[in-house]
């Protein structure tokens, strides 16, 4: 686990983010890629929020949604 | 007296076609001019104000690169739906809405998933790079011995 967040984080930096790594500024560039990390894990809590939530009607919920939403941060956020 | 450089900064930016694109270049230049102002501290005033201008495209920056990382997880459909279906009064189960089913959802999922941790190509890379420094290191040392 720890090797593929090291992995991760380089390919969200090099690849995911190919924006990102033209920013002449590493502080810009730490910023741009912390706010987008934000984004996504902000985006995948309302997804499970959605799926979880009994109103929803997901007969198999923790099928769909296999990670909790922390473990999804931790990975983005590369923490 | 920076303004006429902001400006040109500015103008030569519009030939560039994508938002984000705009964003880095006018972000390369202000935040060059705002560094190089912040040292003074008669120009700490104009410094600042280019402070606001970095925000506003950081802003559409970190906007347009959320939105790309998403299409290439397979999430932003999803997250579509799901911002429409809130935005209704009177709503079905959300998996009765098109397109967020559990089979469709599991497989947005599952892409969504691959994107985060399948990542073999990338180590398989990254191995072979660091596999490239120790043999360049080994000649290097097998050379220092002959030598």
């Amino acid at each position: 686990m720890n090797q593929r967040l090291i992995v991760w984080r380089e390919m969200l930096g090099m690849q995911a983010m190919p924006q990102c790594e033209k920013l002449v500024s590493s502080v810009l560039k730490r910023t741009a890629r912390t706010r987008i990390a934000q984004l996504i894990g902000s985006a995948y809590l309302a997804l499970y929020e959605a799926v979880m939530d009994p109103k929803s009607e997901y007969s198999n919920a923790s099928l769909i949604m296999r990670y909790k939403p922390e473990q999804i941060k931790t990975i983005v956020d590369g923490k | 007296m920076i303004d006429p450089l902001l400006t040109a900064c500015t103008i030569s930016a519009t030939v560039l076609v994508g938002a984000a694109d705009m964003a880095v270049y006018m972000l390369n230049c202000l935040s060059l001019v705002q560094n190089t102002l912040a040292e003074f501290t008669f120009a700490k005033a104009k410094a600042d104000l280019l402070g606001g201008q970095i925000e506003a495209h950081m802003d559409t920056l970190v906007e347009e690169e959320t939105s790309l990382v998403l299409i290439r997880c397979k999430l932003a459909n999803k997250i579509k739906t799901l911002q429409d279906w809130r935005s209704l009064e009177q709503r079905a189960p959300l998996s009765q809405v098109e397109g967020m089913d559990a089979v469709s959802l599991t497989e947005a999922m599952h892409a969504f998933e691959e994107a985060l941790f399948d990542l073999g190509p990338t180590v398989r890379r990254c191995t072979r790079a660091s596999e490239s420094t120790r043999h360049a290191l080994r000649r290097e040392s097998a050379a220092d011995r002959v030598a």
